[in-house]
């Protein structure tokens, strides 16, 4: 004989004025997708904020106008693969043609097709980016348009990840829509060191740990993870110091120069 | 791989490309990464080993939607509790409580209490609650079971009063109570005393007592209890499940309306003998026990009683409709079918009563019934 019972948890009697063990409530799906669209917006941001460190004069609005694209993918892409997966396609598809002229090809090169040029041109940034002091004074052309292509690439990446892997967003697509942001952040940090750089880590793994997390702690659980994260940041601070050799295990930076002479 | 794993793997990773590139920022994120996919697992295993959960049920009886407490207790071990999710069966849903994550402080004792309402009678036997502890990022989950011993809840059947649609029906029943005239003649037998009801012959009044001042009371026969009413339970029925317990609420609600007026005997399926139920309710306890735990379905025994040996009144109650030939062919004064509210009569009779869910039809004498069975014919 099946019975249903009706539960509710009181506070232990002769304690009425006590609260009761607190019942935690589960996130929904659709909150759960906004946490993670503002995590990845706000890691967007911050690899922006990095990758303007690379030049003298910071292309500040194509950068944001490439991860404006990048989060406007990541949140319409679900909305209409819902509606049909050729049109999802299309659309980002799209979206890459639109990042190719927000980083600085013409758009008439982009209408009429030439490849070739585009190639050419993108060849010859990419030949002459080892020579390239680094902050850029962005003198070339061909230069500066691969700076920024290179965040546009990695946005749009993870972008297109995150909006196709919405149903099921297992810990690996996660880490794979991490890492091109990681890249990001990472890459210009690795050219030019920044002042704080443990803080700086400590900015990322705070962003990092929203995206992964964010929409998978319960709504009572959020203090705790908060501060489990808060005590795994401040001890990685610690540590990060008397692990870090302050110089690569090979100099990777030297591989590039000789192929390019 | 368990996603702890897979999160101390890419601190793993990070950090390797931080050593590779000399990426000082990827230093932080790195540890921090492998440091939580690494240490999470242990927390919580050393977490659940001393936590334990235990049920105290208050009591081992309840009716229908009625409510039952139950004390749960959680003593937590010193390294405190992260994510706790309850998996008591008593409350049948997972129960998630907020963490306690401070090791060495707060109580170790946490209390608290569930209030459960069953809607349908029955045993139910109930496993010792278990605790899932897991970390607040959800990475880790370990499943601890119960200390306490299983526990067993009889939901007993709801009674309601009965609401008499026909006036006349229920003063009817009010002089249900058995009648001298139609008291078997032979009965010689004295088996107490009771208050005088008019109409009963003057060999039968105490006049002893009446003379020690005890008021007006009348010898009761033995025969007595053959004369009252009989309420019948038949629980077979081949529809759903719902027709046989509002067949059974409604033969406790008119037991204990009858046996709180003078009472009255309750024949269960399978049983030869009704059990007598008489107005002080000594027996109502273990009958309602008996009621919830009857069985219906197609299978379920009939009915065994021969109502021509029966003089009193008879409240047939049936889980299905069809009219019970035994029912035609006795001689009571009063007959009654009871049949769940969904079940068509077979005949055009008038509802007397409704009680849980089922109405009453009043058959009426035997002469009625000989009209009835020649229509049903």
């Amino acid at each position: 004989m099946s019975s249903g019972a009706q539960v509710a948890l009181l506070p232990p009697r002769g304690a009425e004025r006590k609260r009761p063990p607190a019942i935690a409530r589960v996130g929904d799906a659709e909150g759960g997708m906004r946490i993670r669209l503002v995590a990845f917006a706000a890691l967007g941001f911050y690899g922006v904020l990095r990758w303007e460190t690379l030049f003298t004069r910071p292309p500040a609005a194509r950068l944001l106008g490439l991860l404006a694209l990048a989060v406007l993918l990541a949140w319409g892409g679900p909305v209409v693969a819902r509606r049909s997966r050729l049109l999802a396609a299309g659309a980002a598809v799209l979206a890459v043609l639109v990042g190719l002229a927000i980083a600085g090809i013409p758009v008439a090169w982009i209408f009429h097709a030439r490849i070739a040029v585009i190639a050419s041109g993108i060849e010859a940034g990419i030949s002459a980016l080892p020579r390239n002091p680094v902050p850029s004074p962005g003198g070339g052309r061909w230069v500066s348009l691969v700076m920024v292509l290179g965040p546009a690439i990695l946005l749009l990446d993870a972008a297109a990840l995150l909006a196709f892997a919405q149903t099921g967003m297992g810990q690996l697509r996660r880490a794979a829509v991490l890492l091109p942001l990681v890249a990001l952040i990472a890459v210009p940090t690795t050219m030019l060191r920044p002042k704080f750089a443990y803080l700086d880590g400590v900015i990322l793994f705070a962003l990092v740990a929203a995206f992964l997390w964010g929409d998978r702690v319960q709504v009572g659980h959020r203090a705790s993870a908060l501060g489990l994260c808060a005590l795994a940041a401040v001890g990685a601070m610690v540590i990060a110091p008397a692990l870090d050799p302050g110089k690569p295990l090979f100099d990777y930076r030297g591989i590039g120069v000789p192929c390019s002479r | 791989m368990s996603r702890a794993g897979g999160i101390a793997l890419l601190g793993a990773i990070v950090l390797v490309a931080a050593y590779v590139f000399d990426a000082s920022v990827l230093f932080v994120p790195g540890i921090a990464l492998a440091v939580v996919g690494g240490l999470m697992p242990l927390w919580i295993w050393l977490a659940a080993r001393g936590t334990t959960a235990s049920r105290v049920l208050h009591d081992d009886r309840v009716v229908e939607d009625q409510p039952i407490e139950a004390t749960i207790q959680i003593r937590r071990g010193p390294l405190g509790l992260a994510g706790v999710e309850l998996l008591d069966p008593l409350a049948r849903d997972v129960v998630t409580l907020r963490p306690w994550v401070v090791p060495l402080a707060g109580g170790r004792l946490i209390e608290a209490r569930i209030v459960a309402r069953f809607s349908r009678r029955g045993r139910h036997r109930f496993e010792p609650p278990a605790l899932a502890l897991s970390d607040p990022l959800g990475l880790v989950r370990v499943v601890r079971p119960g200390i306490s011993l299983s526990e067993e809840l009889l939901v007993l059947p709801r009674t309601e009063r009965v609401r008499w649609v026909r006036r006349d029906a229920g003063e009817r029943l009010d002089s249900l109570a058995p009648h001298a005239s139609i008291e078997s003649l032979a009965s010689t037998e004295v088996d107490g005393l009771r208050p005088y009801r008019p109409g009963t012959p003057a060999s039968r009044i105490s006049w002893t007592a009446l003379a020690r001042g005890a008021g007006l009371l009348e010898r009761r026969l033995r025969t007595d209890r053959e004369s009252g009413p009989l309420v019948v339970l038949d629980v077979r029925c081949s529809g759903p499940t719902e027709r046989v317990d509002a067949a059974v609420r409604a033969a406790a609600s008119l037991t204990l309306e009858l046996a709180r007026r003078a009472g009255c005997d309750l024949l269960l399926p399978g049983e030869r003998r009704p059990v007598h139920i008489d107005g002080e309710l000594g027996a109502w306890p273990g009958t309602h026990a008996r009621l919830a735990l009857i069985e219906g379905g197609p299978d379920a025994p009939p009915p065994s009683f021969d109502p021509r040996s029966r003089l009193g009144d008879i409240f047939y109650v049936a889980a299905e409709g069809g009219l019970p030939p035994a029912l035609l062919r006795g001689d009571q004064r009063v007959a009654v079918l009871v049949l769940p509210e969904e079940v068509a009569f077979p005949a055009r009779n008038a509802i007397s009563f409704e009680v849980s869910g089922c109405r009453g039809y009043l058959i009426g004498s035997s002469a009625g019934r000989s009209r009835i069975r020649e229509r049903a014919a």
